[in-house]
């Protein structure tokens, strides 16, 4: 059939002269594929119950991002393909003139579109099922767990899922396309080849304005996150830098060449020096008409490098506390005043069957508050945790409970003369704050009675199961003195005889909060905070490389498909250049610095976002713990250097055989 | 007898394999001395824009030596040739080619910032010639802001600025109204004689072609005829190229 003939003929030069856009696509499926494919490459692994429950919420997690993933495809596609029909004017012109109804050329349209999906598909698809057996090592890495029987992996159900969103994208595309050929008529399409786009200049003095008035919006939204640090999420204050540094970007944009300009116009030395006023006005020329799409850009790149950085980081920091925060097997935790003892008896409870070691331990209210200890700068440097910002009282625990858990843990026990009392805690910043506070002033006014801190400093213990450290200081008196007190909690803290053994075992079907008697039990193991901790880590890290990879490589497809489909403007600019007799040193120099600046302008304002940026996702990852913030930052910059590089130096090559085929 | 600016000798171009040769240039040899405006006609497929693209070193010559101010560009290696272009050609072209994104005063000063001329005798230089081809005030205008012949002054000026010592203008009233059309030619022969500039322009047009001193008339790859205006005036030497343009059975002669 001719249409398959022609079609066949064009999908082979498209995919030549649009070869970035193609590979964009086939990595695109290639990454879709990949973290679709997670769920499946759990055979290789020997997973625990829990282990299995996080694995699986990554699994739904990907699911819910792969959805927005292919908005962000779809966009990208949707945009490159309007970019080549545009681009492909004049070829239907002739087809048209030659005779063809509107109708045929849709037709040829769908067979290119339908034969380019299932090209890009299938390699991407190959492509993704072979990354994705490396993929299964970080996965084993992230679970810390073995890769117990290593297996070549093809996951049928992601296949599937890729396959059917791809398609969806591409009839969306198809229509796009129909509706865009309907548009045409044939003396426009003839005539396109002369200049259609309006040069529209802009006065310089306004862009100087604007530069300026950009600059200090992105400044201020700057200031506001330096100053507030992380207790900006706590108010409606986010919005304010979010909403300045996206108009800011934008404004940026807008003003930025013709800015450049003005300040170089100003040099004439430099302004008329070999190429560089042609390079300048091309640059001017063009940001015009893409100021908005290099603002998103911009923005996505700077969204990359920070998901990126904290993908990387989040998974590392989050292990660094989990050890001290699993030292006991199972911890039971009744809330309000409760006999536990008398509840075990009667439902005939036994903790030593599954037991070799446990302590019951009680926290009592006090009349202490935080503001009784801690000193009032502190008070207002920690207002972010909001135990301390309410000054709610400080809980109390008897000394021969602290005892035996410091027995269990195989440490040495402590005793305390009868007007001390000792504080401990594991929150490092709280602990930081109450060292300096006990050593200024630590005496205490209980019932009455003056006690002061032992040895006026606060001793670092660990005494529950959770995912983060969240004790801002626990009180530690004589046995004697607790009596009056009301019990507010109990906690049983246990270490199984051996490791098959569950405290599941004894309380059936009691997962997570439930309601028991008059009292309220959660049950927290080791094993559930370690596969919430290790999922969660892995959940964040492959939503930070998933995310920012796909941004990262459709940034830089959009800027590149920018590039390439000015080819025929420039390749007219450059033959002229060449004509008049400029050095074809000089014209490729001009031709690379063109690209360059063009690939520079959003990413360096992108890196400069990404100070404050990193900033805060510093701050939000210390919560979960201590990281070591510059060796992700060089990971997520040479990914960053490698891809972006990579679609630069594509780009300009692809320029270059343009304009030296004149 | 004044200085030789061109010497084209014994030049054919060839297009086409063997058994299917077409003689684009057939064993052409002419010179032009220097502050001479002389004209190139003939009719389409005469070989005449096959003739100034091979002396503007766009294209290359099957045989046959061209000197232009005694260097044989033939010979000229592609850095030679771009070097060779932007020192001693001035080009002005049927559509204008200026670059869409520079103002005259740019588009102009192109010309001498790829010579590394200094910044301060690039300003000086397009002043003075913009004051001669009347269009200082176009100056910081775009093109698209300008007529077809103050477009055409303005890649004139461009042509002439580095001082060519030829300016090559292929058809450069081919898109110009007749008024705008006069007004160019009369500055170019301004420019050839105040400035003692050569101009070899091709052209197809009668009345374009009366401008110049001299006339080559070149058909079927051949020089057919040699007009040369000597002390005639315009009217006269015009009259002169109609007949031999109906001679050549040219444009002309299509009518009958």
């Amino acid at each position: 059939m001719m249409f398959s003939n022609l079609a066949f003929k064009n999908i082979r030069r498209s995919i030549k002269d649009y070869s970035i856009y193609f590979l964009t696509l086939v990595f695109g499926i290639c990454i879709f594929y990949i973290f679709n494919s997670i769920e499946a490459q759990g055979i290789m692994m020997e997973l625990s119950k829990s282990m299995a429950k996080a694995f699986s919420m990554a699994t739904t997690v990907m699911g819910v991002a792969s959805v927005f993933v292919s908005f962000i495809l779809g966009f990208l596609i949707v945009y490159a393909n309007n970019y080549i029909i545009k681009r492909r004017n004049k070829e239907f012109g002739i087809y048209m003139t030659l005779g063809m109804e509107k109708s045929s050329l849709t037709i040829i349209i769908f067979i290119e579109t339908l034969l380019i999906g299932i090209i890009s598909l299938i390699v991407g698809i190959i492509l993704g099922v072979f990354l994705s057996q490396g993929m299964s090592a970080l996965t084993a890495k992230l679970f810390k767990v073995d890769l117990t029987n290593f297996k070549f992996i093809f996951s049928v159900e992601a296949a599937v899922k890729t396959v059917i969103y791809f398609s969806i994208i591409y009839l969306i595309v198809l229509i796009f396309n129909s509706v865009s050929i309907n548009k045409i008529r044939l003396i426009n399409l003839l005539n396109l080849a002369r200049k259609n786009e309006n040069i529209k200049i802009r006065k310089l003095w306004l862009s100087v304005i604007i530069f300026f008035i950009s600059i200090s919006m992105i400044a201020l939204s700057y200031y506001i996150i330096f100053h507030n640090g992380i207790s900006i999420f706590d108010t409606n204050l986010f919005i304010i830098p979010v909403v300045m540094g996206g108009i800011g970007t934008v404004l940026f944009f807008f003003s930025l060449a013709g800015f450049l300009l003005k300040v170089i116009k100003s040099s004439k030395n430099i302004y008329l020096k070999n190429l560089n006023m042609f390079i300048l006005r091309q640059i001017n020329s063009k940001i015009n008409t893409v100021f908005i799409s290099m603002s998103f850009i911009s923005l996505m790149l700077f969204i990359s490098i920070c998901t990126l950085t904290g993908g990387f980081g989040i998974s590392s920091a989050l292990n660094n506390d989990l050890e001290e925060l699993t030292q006991y097997d199972a911890m039971l935790y009744f809330m309000d005043s409760f006999d536990v003892e008398k509840y075990f008896e009667e439902n005939n409870i036994n903790l030593n069957t599954i037991s070799e070691k446990y302590v019951i331990y009680d926290y009592y209210r006090t009349n202490i508050n935080y503001s009784d200890i801690l000193n009032e700068e502190y008070i207002e440097k920690l207002s972010d945790i909001y135990m301390i910002k309410n000054d709610e009282y400080i809980e109390a625990m008897k000394l021969s409970d602290y005892n035996k858990l410091l027995k269990m843990r195989g440490m040495e026990e402590i005793s305390l003369n009868s007007d001390e009392y000792l504080i401990f805690a594991d929150h490092d910043e709280v602990i930081d704050a109450l060292n300096k506070s006990l050593k200024e002033n630590n005496d205490i006014i209980f019932n009455g009675k003056t006690l002061r801190a032992k040895n006026s400093r606060v001793y670092k213990f660990v005494s529950y199961i959770d995912e983060t450290k969240n004790n801002i200081g626990k009180l530690v008196i004589n046995d004697e003195l607790v009596e009056s007190l009301e019990k507010v909690s109990t906690y049983a803290n246990i270490n199984y005889k051996n490791p098959d053994l569950s405290i599941y075992d004894i309380f059936e079907e009691k997962e997570g909060a439930v309601t028991i008697a008059d009292s309220y039990l959660l049950i927290r193991t080791k094993e559930e905070v370690l596969a919430e901790a290790l999922g969660t880590g892995a959940i964040v890290s492959y939503l930070g490389i998933y995310l920012g990879g796909i941004f990262l490589i459709t940034s830089a497809a959009v800027l590149a498909l920018q590039q390439l489909s000015e080819a025929n403007d420039n390749k007219e600019r450059y033959s002229l250049l060449k004509k008049i007799g400029t050095d074809e040193s000089m014209i490729n120099k001009a031709l690379f610095l063109q690209i360059f600046i063009y690939f520079m302008m959003p990413l360096s304002l992108a890196l400069i976002h990404s100070i404050p940026g990193l900033y805060l996702s510093k701050e939000i990852i210390s919560m979960f713990g201590n990281i070591k913030i510059m060796s992700n930052i060089f990971i997520s910059l040479v990914i960053l250097i490698l891809i972006y590089g990579g679609y630069f130096i594509a780009t300009y090559f692809g320029a270059k055989k343009n304009i030296s085929q004149i | 007898m004044s200085k030789e600016v061109l010497k084209v000798l014994n030049i054919e171009k060839y297009y086409g394999k063997k058994g299917n040769i077409t003689k684009a240039l057939n064993n052409i040899s002419f010179t032009v001395n220097e502050g001479e405006f002389v004209g190139v006609m003939g009719p389409s497929g005469s070989g005449k824009t096959t003739l100034l693209n091979v002396i503007s070193t766009i294209d290359k010559v099957s045989s046959g030596n061209i000197y232009i101010s005694g260097k044989d560009i033939t010979k000229l290696n592609t850095r030679k040739i771009a070097k060779f272009r932007r020192e001693e050609l001035g080009f002005i072209f049927q559509d204008f080619n200026l670059l869409d994104t520079l103002t005259a005063f740019e588009n102009i000063a192109l010309a001498l910032t790829i010579n590394k001329v200094k910044s301060k005798d690039i300003i000086n230089k397009v002043n003075k010639i913009a004051e001669k081809l009347n269009i200082k005030e176009v100056l910081h205008k775009y093109p698209y802001e300008m007529s077809g012949g103050q477009k055409q002054r303005v890649a004139t000026a461009r042509a002439i600025i580095t001082n060519p010592s030829i300016i090559l203008a292929d058809e450069p009233t081919g898109a110009l109204d007749s008024k705008s059309a006069k007004m160019l030619l009369e500055s170019l022969c301004r420019l050839n004689e105040d400035f003692n500039a050569t101009i070899m322009m091709v052209t197809h047009d009668s009345f374009t072609a009366s401008f110049a001193n001299r006339i080559l008339f070149i058909k079927d790859g051949k020089i057919f005829n040699e007009l040369i205006r000597g002390k005639d005036s315009r009217k006269e030497f015009f009259n002169k190229i109609i007949e031999v343009t109906s001679l050549l059975g040219g444009d002309q002669n299509d009518v009958f």
